[in-house]
């Protein structure tokens, strides 16, 4: 039996209000109330894809009670790695005590990559290629100052050991549906993305996520009153909810991992950050439907059961509510510090 | 280059993990990458600390080097591990730090060269969740 073991989260503590975005731009302070995030997370200074990365795997690996050397494969999925070419994942294999016997992956699908971590991990543990891997979605997300994005783009991470030992949550099933969508993008050397307005919804967001999610769900013969959760991406807090319409999920299965409502986007960690906290309240024999989605354009659709062990090690690590709730608000000024957007020009 | 590889590299153990050596025989500990103890010549083993302690001193710092520029104000603590060792680390994600505070490790930042350089990572100390 192949599934999550351990899951965890990481949230910075720091937030800016979307009025406060708003007002500096002079724009229109009902928006962000409008997307359903009324403020962000924001990473501190200090902070990045990586750390952020490393305290969620450790809340994940305390969770999965594993011993960091038996993972056999390090995967984080992030559009804002530190560095352009030198991998965020040996640096965390090394700091987490899994190196040096380990795979070590960065990959890019927009907000989808580290997804394609968790389809790759359960189909390698299951095969027993490797005995445990750590799947990692990271991201201190950008958005242009000015831009749409500037409301919704939020920096967190959240990690998933998968084995075949301790599991929480069993996979029962996956699928994946892509194609080439222009719907958002970040040339090379280019700090900010773009993104084609209106287009990211119906062809993209929209389009995928329900052509995996209907293939799942015929696949495995289930409708939604056979699930007890449905997490999909999160790019606002509207889209999800929309989505679940189509799909004819009630809303009460969407908001308990409707985490952007609290933080905002946090990309690679979007759908992912929802289902760890879904995790924190899930009972034995509950199913979760897990929905990521990344621009260019691709989405996943997973089933999982969840296990009897879970009663046992939800209180090994901090809950994400834990860090969704921690909060110092910090104006837009400290804002484009933080994320350096300016520069002291003094030398 | 204002980061060093090698110092970075070598430094590792004890940044990313809180290892040290420590001598078998005499219980001092170091560290780096020596092998036997330079006071009675025992083989020393790799030891990792706890990652809890509390907060024994603090200062702030206000005038920071360079390459700490876009951490400034820094908060430097003297932390009492739970088992009495005492390192000297990084304080984060607090307001005004306050002695006895309880605190753990986190990886964070600690220093970045330039627009082009390294980015040295680091167990840094804050407020226990």
């Amino acid at each position: 039996m192949v599934g999550i073991s351990g899951w965890g989260a990481y949230v910075p503590m720091y937030r800016v209000k979307g009025e406060d975005i708003a007002e500096h731009w002079g724009a229109d302070p009902t928006t962000c109330h409008s997307l359903g995030v009324p403020e962000k997370s924001v990473a501190g200074p200090e902070e990045d894809s990586v750390t952020m990365a490393w305290e969620a795997s450790q809340n994940a690996i305390a969770r999965a009670q594993i011993d960091p050397s038996k993972i056999g494969m390090v995967f984080i999925g992030s559009e804002s790695k530190p560095y352009a070419v030198k991998p965020s994942a040996t640096i965390l294999a090394d700091a987490l005590g899994i190196a040096p016997h380990t795979m070590a992956v960065d990959a890019e699908f927009a907000c989808r990559a580290g997804s394609e971590g968790l389809r790759h991990a359960l189909s390698m543990v299951d095969h027993g290629t490797v005995e445990a891997a750590l799947i990692i979605g990271s991201d201190t997300a950008q958005g242009a100052p000015g831009d749409v994005l500037e409301y919704t783009a939020a920096s967190g991470a959240a990690a998933f050991v998968v084995s075949k030992e301790n599991v929480v949550a069993k996979l029962i099933d996956a699928t994946t549906y892509v194609s080439d969508t222009p719907d958002f993008w970040r040339r090379d050397g280019s700090p900010y993305p773009r993104h084609g307005e209106g287009f990211t919804g119906e062809p993209a967001y929209f389009h995928h996520l329900v052509s995996a999610i209907k293939e799942l769900m015929e696949r495995n013969n289930i409708t939604p009153n056979d699930v007890t959760y449905f997490v999909p991406h999160q790019p606002n807090a509207r889209f999800p909810l929309k989505l679940a319409k189509m799909l004819k999920f009630p809303k009460e299965k969407v908001l308990p991992g409707l985490t952007t409502a609290k933080i905002g986007n946090t990309y690679n960690a979007s759908a992912f950050m929802g289902m760890t906290r879904v995790l924190d309240i899930a009972k034995p024999g509950d199913i979760i439907l897990m929905a990521p989605f990344g621009s260019g354009a691709g989405a996943d659709a997973y089933l999982f059961e969840v296990t009897d062990r879970i009663e046992e090690v939800k209180e090994l690590a901090p809950p994400t509510d834990a860090y969704l709730d921690r909060k110092i608000y910090i104006d837009y000024g400290m804002y484009l510090r933080f994320r350096n957007k300016i520069k002291k020009l003094v030398r | 280059m204002d980061i060093s590889p090698a110092r970075i590299w070598r430094e590792k153990p004890f940044s990313y993990r809180l290892e040290v050596l420590e001598c078998p025989k005499c219980k001092r500990r170091y560290v780096g990458n020596v092998e036997e103890c330079p006071k009675c010549g025992a083989k020393l083993e790799r030891k990792r600390l706890p990652r809890k302690g509390r907060v024994i001193a603090w200062t702030k710092v206000v005038q920071v080097p360079e390459f700490a520029e876009d951490f400034a104000p820094l908060y430097i603590g003297l932390i009492e591990l739970e088992d009495g060792s005492r390192v000297v680390a990084k304080l984060v994600d607090v307001v005004e730090p306050s002695d006895g505070m309880e605190v753990e490790a986190v990886l964070r930042r600690v220093r970045v060269d330039g627009q082009t350089g390294l980015i040295e990572y680091a167990l840094c100390f804050r407020p226990i969740l």
